[in-house]
Parts: C-alpha cells; structure tokens; sequence
C-alpha cells in the first residue's frame, strides 16, 4: 500500500497560504490577530513534522552520549543538573553543548525568525 | 458561576454598591467585555450613582474571575488591597473605588475601579512610537513610578494574605512548579542551577509587583496612564522587578531596546535610581534577567500542561506552549559553562 496524495505537509501548506493570502488581508483588529496565529500554529505544525524524526533520533542519542540510558533518561538527566553532578569541568560544556544543539532544533520548529535574530544578537555580541 | 453578562448579577452588584457607597440608587449600564485575560474578566461599565459621596457619573471597568478562571494569582478581593496600598503609595493606578468580596452570596468578587484609557497590548505599544509620548522619558517614569511601589515595605504595610517575607522563595517557588509539571526540561534545570549557583546576597525586601513589563502598563499619546495587572504583587526583592522589565523575553521583538522593548536601561535606571534612593547593580539585574527568562518558560509550560489536560484550547495558549524553546536559547546563552554574573548590558 502507498499513502495518498497530496500529503499531511500539502494540506497544512496549502491551508495556511489561503489563510495568508486570502482572509488576513481583509481582516483587522482581533479578527487578523486570530487569523495570523492560526496561520502561526499551521506552519509550526507543518515544520513539525518535518523535523520531528531527526529531533527524535539526536535526543535519544545526545542521551544515549551523556551516558543515560533506560526507562527515563531525561528524569535522571535533570536530577543530575539539580544535584551539581554538571556544575564544572568538561561535563558541563558538553551538556551546555547538547542542550544549546536541541533547543536550537526546537526553535527552528517553534519560531525560526525569532532564533534568526536572536542568532544574529548573540553572535555579534563583543566578547566579554 | 455567573457572568457580569447576567441581568441578575448586575442586580446584585447595582444593590451592593449602593449600600456599600450608602447611596440611594446605582445603576450600571453600557457593559462591554473587554479583551485579554484568561483567569479574568475586565468589563468596562457606567455606573450612575444617585445620592451620597459617590454621587455622580463614574466611568468604570468592573474586574472579576470568570467562570473557568483558575485559582493560580490572588483573589480580586487581595488584589484590590494591593491596589489601593499602591494608589495611596501614589502610584499611577486605575483608583480603586470598590470591592464586593461575595455577589448576592455566590462567592464571586468583583472589584470596580475607575476607567483608564490608553493601550497596554505589548506588541503595540513596543512597536508602535506614536504612543506613550517621548520613549526615553516614559520608561524613566517606568523607574520613577517602581520606586513609589517599591517604598511599600514590611515595615510599612501589612498583608496577611501574603507569605511572610523572604528571599528564598524566589528559586524554591521555580523548583516547585517546574516539579509540579513532572515533565524533564534539562535547559530549565540547568539555568535553576546557575541561579542557585550565582545567588548574590539578598537585598532588603519591598513590595514588588512581580509582573511589571511592557503589556502591563496602559499609554496613550501622551505617556503613562496606568499600571496594572496586580495580582502577583508580593513581597521581593527591589531587582526582581528591574530584570523583569529590561529582559530579553518581554522587548517584543525589540532587542536594541533594554527597556521593556521601549527605551534605553539608562533612563529607566535613572527614575529609579532618583526616585527611590537605590543604585541598581547591573550584576543584579542580570540574575534576575536570567530568573526572568526561567520564570516565563515554567509559565509557558504551565498553560502548555493545562491545555493539555482540558484547560482552555485556545490559539493563545496552544501557541504559548511552544514558547519554552526561544526562551530556553537565551538561558543558555546567559548561562554559558563556567560563565558567572556579568553586568547586563545588552
């Protein structure tokens, strides 16, 4: 058997685009504000599901790398951070490494303009 | 529970002002919801009172919880205190003119204050230049107006609906709701363990209004009109409100604006600083800039948790949901391994 076509990602696409194209503009007020965030939440869902698989695979392995592994690795990983286990020395910079590498992932998910800005803040920042 | 949309609930508030005003009659009319607010409901009102001190037309807006309001804040009638401790502190608040802590004995509460115009919406009012008269001196007045809240003190006032004060509450308080998630956000933890790690000395503690940011205060043309939003008011420490306001997370999209998304640290430090007889330590701020950006991403958990478990499914707060992510990069970027208190300047 073979999926139908068009896919998941066409439709949201497609919805999204006459939302933008042909609703928002005419609408002012509360009723673009709520157009616009659905169109918000379509795209992120959109970009969801394109990004899902790898962020899966780099969270289960940057676990797997930090050395946790079993039923909850990301519970045991937060009591460590709680309990000092990650305060100093080359555990902590490859944590705080990781971390930055997933939630970089994440935000290309949620909101990729506001990661672009903030990249660009934060890189040109003069070093302290 | 009812609604201020209910006849019969008017009734009850029109018989209860006239008692507590010891007027002859009060009537409310043109009531109209205003936006905003999941837990509350603001409703702009008329009221025209016949008959003693209150005698007259007063233009209103009548505050109260609505029906599926969650008891996360404090109550109207608490936050009604905290408003009128401000006022009188000579704050620029809406006045508070009264406070029914029980409507026609359903339990419901509903405070009225006077009608302040002008836009709080955060977005525009960062956005948009036109409003709030000269940026630079509004977010001076910003300052200003924190040290009058901040002159409230233990010493001065009391509140027994309010913890006794201390400053550990702060980070336990995260510690607790981030525990109450049972959800793992490793990013979160790990900025809380540079809060704990990086703790400057506890400062005196003073009323603080624990949400004071753009989006929390009303601007017209002109500049302020009103500070609102009172129901996290607490006891605190002075820096907890100053890194609310200057950090990252509540510019709007505005970075090269420190204040608020507004206007310059500079001037905003420099109200305070007058006003208050304070100096602002830069290091501070940025601990509580950081504590800022921890806070926000619990809160934003917080909403994502209570959509998920039959809250209120509203565009809004499936949105806010995702919001951790962007707050959780500039935690990490501020708390990079190794890296201590910086003074905040960016």
């Amino acid at each position: 058997m073979i999926p139908d076509t068009p896919g998941r990602k066409d439709l949201l696409e497609t919805a999204a685009a006459a939302l933008r194209e042909e609703i928002a503009p005419s609408l002012k007020g509360e009723q673009r504000l709520t157009v616009l965030m659905a169109i918000s939440a379509i795209d992120t869902a959109c970009r969801d599901l394109e990004v899902a698989p790898e962020l899966d695979q780099i969270q289960a392995e940057s676990l797997v790398g930090l050395g946790f592994e079993g039923d909850d690795p990301a519970v045991s990983l937060t009591r460590e951070i709680r309990n000092g286990e990650f305060d100093k020395g080359a555990g902590s910079k490859s944590l705080h490494e990781v971390l930055m590498k997933d939630v970089i992932l994440r935000c290309q998910i949620s909101n990729p303009r506001y990661l672009m800005v903030a990249e660009d803040d934060w890189n040109n920042r003069p070093t302290d | 529970m009812s609604s201020l949309s209910d006849p019969d609930a008017l009734k009850a508030l029109e018989t209860w002002l006239a008692r507590d005003w010891r007027a002859d009659a009060v009537r409310v009319s043109d009531t109209k919801k205003l936006s905003g607010g999941a837990i509350q409901e603001n409703w702009a009102a008329t009221l025209e009172v016949s008959g003693g001190e209150m005698h007259g037309i007063l233009d209103t807006v009548l505050r109260t919880d609505s029906p599926s309001g969650v008891a996360v804040s404090h109550s109207r009638a608490q936050e009604y205190l905290l408003l009128k401790a401000a006022f009188e502190a000579g704050v620029i608040v809406p006045e508070p003119l009264a406070c029914c802590d029980d409507l026609d004995g359903t339990g419901k509460q509903v405070v009225v204050m006077r009608r302040v115009t002008g836009i709080a919406l955060g977005q525009k009012v960062a956005r948009d230049t036109s409003l709030g008269g000269d940026r630079e001196a509004l977010v001076e007045t910003l300052g200003r107006q924190l040290a009058l809240i901040h002159s409230i003190t233990p010493a001065t006032h009391t509140f027994p609906f309010l913890r006794a004060p201390s400053a550990d509450h702060a980070i336990d308080d995260m510690y607790r709701h981030l525990d109450a998630l049972q959800q793992p956000r490793p990013a979160i933890e790990w900025g809380l363990r540079w809060l704990v790690n990086n703790r400057p000395a506890p400062e005196e503690i003073v009323l603080i209004h624990n949400d004071y940011r753009t989006g929390n205060y009303m601007v017209d043309e002109a500049g302020l009109t009103g500070i609102l939003d009172w129901e996290f008011a607490d006891w605190g420490e002075p820096h907890v409100d100053i890194g609310w306001l200057t950090a990252m997370c509540w510019r709007f999209g505005q970075r090269q604006n420190q204040a608020g998304g507004v206007g310059s640290r500079d001037a905003f430090y420099k109200g305070y600083e007058e006003a208050s007889g304070r100096k602002v330590d830069p290091e501070r701020v940025y601990f509580w800039e950081v504590f800022a950006h921890i806070r926000w991403a619990i809160i934003a958990l917080q909403q994502g948790d209570r959509f998920l478990k039959g809250g209120e499914r509203t565009l809004d707060i499936v949105l806010t949901g995702r919001r951790p992510a962007e707050l959780e990069y500039e935690i990490l970027q501020m708390t990079k391994p190794g890296q201590g208190l910086l003074p905040a300047q960016h």
